[in-house]
Formats: C-alpha cells, structure tokens, sequence
C-alpha cells in the first residue's frame, strides 16, 4: 500500500449511508459535515522501500539505502459544505467579450452572446463600468464576462446588476493560441499570402 | 419541458490527482492574480488543515484534499466560466502537479408545479411495480444513472453520471439534477503525468459538457 492510497481512506462523509450519491453529486442540495480522524500519516523519502500490504505493518518497514521514513501525526478536524442564505444571482444574459480598442475613457470589444447562439456584435464600454481592480487587465485581446440580471439580496431586496469581469489566466490557452493561428491564416489568405 | 430555476443552478470542477492543500490558500490566488484583492479579504475560510483547505469567496468555492480538488460555483457566482477560468489558472501555475481525471459539473433546481406532478416524475423514471406488494407509496428518494457519451470509442470508458433526487433549496415541489461528466486522463501510478492533460480536457470538452449536461438535465422531464 502506497501512502497516497494510505490517504485515501481519511475523509468520511457523516452521512453518507443515508444517500447513495457521493457530497459532490449532491452538490448545492444539501449540507454535508466532513470529518478527519485523527491518524498518523506516513511520508516517505526517496527511494521508496517495499510497501506492506497492510496500514499497521507500516511500521515494520525498514528504509532502503538512501530512503526514509517520517510519521506525522494528523490531527482531527470538522467541517462542513455549509450552505448559508445567501444573495442570489440571476443572469438574464452573458456575454463573453474581447478587447478590439483601448480609447481613453472606454474600450472596444467584440461581444459573443453565452446565453443563446448569436452572431458576434461590437460594443463601445466605458471604462467607468470596469471594477477598479480589473482595470489593469484591460488591453488589446483581453477577455472579459459581461453578465446583466437581478440581484436578489437575502432580505429581500433585488435589483438589476450589469457586471464586467476581466479573465485572469496567467497563460494564452492552447485553443486561444490555436483560434489566433486560424485568424491569423484567414487574414494572410485574404492577402494572398496563405 | 420544465426550465431550470435559473437563479438555482451551479456548476463544478472536480481534478483527482495528488495536491498540497496548504497551498490553495486566498492569498495565494490574489498573489497570483487569479482573483481580486477585495476578494481574498472578504474570503469565508471554513477549514486550515495541512490535509485540506476549504473556503468561499462571493463566486467560488474551493475545496482541497490531498487526493481532490473541486471548484464550486456559489449562487452568486456570474456565469461558470469563474470556475473553468479559475482551475485553469491554478494548475496552468502548478502545471507540474499531477492530474489523474476531471469531472465537468452541473447542478440544477427545478419547480415543478405541484406533488402530482413530481409524483409523476418519480414514478416514470423509477416505476412503483416492482415495490408495491410491499411498500405502501413507494417513490423515488435518490436515482443515479450511468452512462457514457454519445459516439464515445469502445476504449473510452468514462461515465456520465446522473443524480435525480428532490431538491432540499426548493420546497415541497422541486427536483435536483447534478451531471457529472468524468474523463480519466491518466492512472495515478503514472509518476510522469503532469496538468497539461487536465488543462487541454477541460478546454477542448469544457463548452460541449456543459451544454450536454444542461439537454440531460432539462431532457428528464420531457418523459412525462
């Protein structure tokens, strides 16, 4: 037995022979309470002995030649997937959008409608309507999620929220690399170039 | 065919692979610039633990273990693509932590209008027959399918699975459906396997998933 799969056998669900689902295939339906025992948990160095088959043989194992072995103790814990009242968001509709333009107090972008099949529209945003902490992530190419719907707040109270939030993926995407790579051959095609 | 409560619909990503919990921290996601800084410091931490961490900004939730790290959207979450957006940004980071499979979520109340109707439900999907010599009203608590995607390989064994149950946000009328869409990248016993396969899976199957999971999800209740 390896100690990842060791690890494996840590987590219970406190009700989980009341349902058949697992707490993630019930996810937002219900309050699940988790539990670590308290345990000992094995690490071990490099390179790794034969493993026992059995968690309480563990201790019988010696290191090889250069390995090592360290037993940690892991102290019990609760918690829960708690779903507290909460504001509500619905979205009437979303879009995803793309930088075209960066002007002085607003930016162009290219707009592709998340709710329904549509064709792609330009828009001009005024930078105004971008959080503050998203302002620096506003330039050519950025992706950003427009979503406009109702805010409903716990007590009671809605109203109607339109939303710019820039995308913050610290990397191009290996599909956003490829779509720019098949524009990038519609445009040398358009000049003769493909 | 009944349409989903909008504002009562989510989605997840689950990776299994092998993670160290401490890192995953809010503070680490705003170091990283992966979410705002008025955000880490509104975060709800429910657990530190060195075996896992779990907390909740307004659009997410994060769930750590060794073996397991879930993204949950929240209801205030703006549009799913905060969850994709965020994983991916995580592990493009660690993109040397190993990923074994992605599960591709969708969870979803509905309204039905009244018990008949749900009675209904319950009994097209799962028949009273085979109990009713024994059992005075048998219904359906929990039903959980398993299958695999339109036109998938004899080699690709991946399920789909699907939980019908009543929803417990919406009473006394309303049905939970969760489609988890799982795709096994890898065995763990691969030492070589990195985040690169997670990455390219969830990007190529991310749209496609979701738009399977929401026609399963609404497509249970064209049966009655």
């Amino acid at each position: 037995m390896s100690p990842a799969a060791e690890l494996a056998d840590i987590f219970t669900q406190d009700d989980a022979t009341a349902h058949q689902a697992s707490p993630l295939e019930r996810a937002g339906n219900d309050e699940v309470a988790f539990l670590i025992r308290p345990r000992f948990r094995y690490l071990a160095g490099f390179p790794l002995p034969d493993m026992p088959d059995a968690a309480e043989d563990l201790e019988t194992i010696e290191p090889v030649e250069g390995g090592s072995w360290e037993r940690r103790f892991v102290s019990p814990a609760v918690w829960t997937m708690a779903s507290p009242s909460t504001d509500t968001f619905r979205a009437l509709q979303r879009w995803e959008g793309v930088v075209l333009e960066c002007r002085d107090e607003s930016f162009l972008a290219r707009l592709t409608d998340l709710t329904e099949e549509g064709p792609a529209e330009e828009v001009e945003l005024p930078l105004s309507d971008v959080p503050r902490e998203d302002l620096d992530l506003v330039e050519l190419g950025a992706v950003f999620y427009w979503s406009i719907g109702y805010r409903d707040e716990v007590g009671g109270g809605r109203w109607r929220s339109s939303t710019l939030r820039f995308r913050r993926l610290p990397l191009w995407s290996k599909q956003e690399l490829e779509a720019a790579a098949e524009r990038a051959a519609d445009i040398a095609r358009v000049f003769g170039e493909g | 065919v009944t349409e989903p409560v909008s504002e009562q619909h989510g989605n997840a990503l689950l990776l299994e692979g092998s993670f160290n919990p401490k890192i995953f921290q809010p503070a680490w996601l705003a170091a990283q610039n992966l979410i705002r800084e008025a955000e880490f410091e509104s975060a709800d931490i429910q657990i530190l633990h060195e075996e896992v961490v779990a907390f909740t900004l307004d659009w997410a939730r994060l769930e750590v273990r060794r073996d397991q790290l879930t993204v949950l959207s929240t209801p205030t979450s703006e549009t799913p693509e905060q969850v994709r957006d965020l994983v991916l940004g995580m592990i493009q980071i660690l993109d040397h932590t190993p990923v074994y499979s992605v599960a591709i979520q969708f969870f979803a109340h509905y309204a039905l209008e009244d018990q008949a109707e749900r009675d209904k439900l319950g009994w097209t999907l799962v028949p009273p027959n085979p109990f009713k010599d024994n059992l005075q009203r048998p219904g359906m608590r929990t039903l959980k399918v398993l299958g695999r995607r339109p036109g998938a390989s004899e080699d690709d064994q991946d399920q789909v699975a699907v939980v019908i149950e009543p929803s417990a946000r919406i009473r006394p009328n309303g049905v939970y459906v969760n489609v988890s869409d799982h795709y096994s990248l890898a065995e763990p016993s691969d030492s070589n396997v990195g985040a690169e396969p997670a990455i390219g899976c969830i990007e190529e199957h991310w749209k496609d998933s979701m738009q399977r999971s929401r026609d399963i999800a609404t497509g249970i209740f064209s049966v009655t």
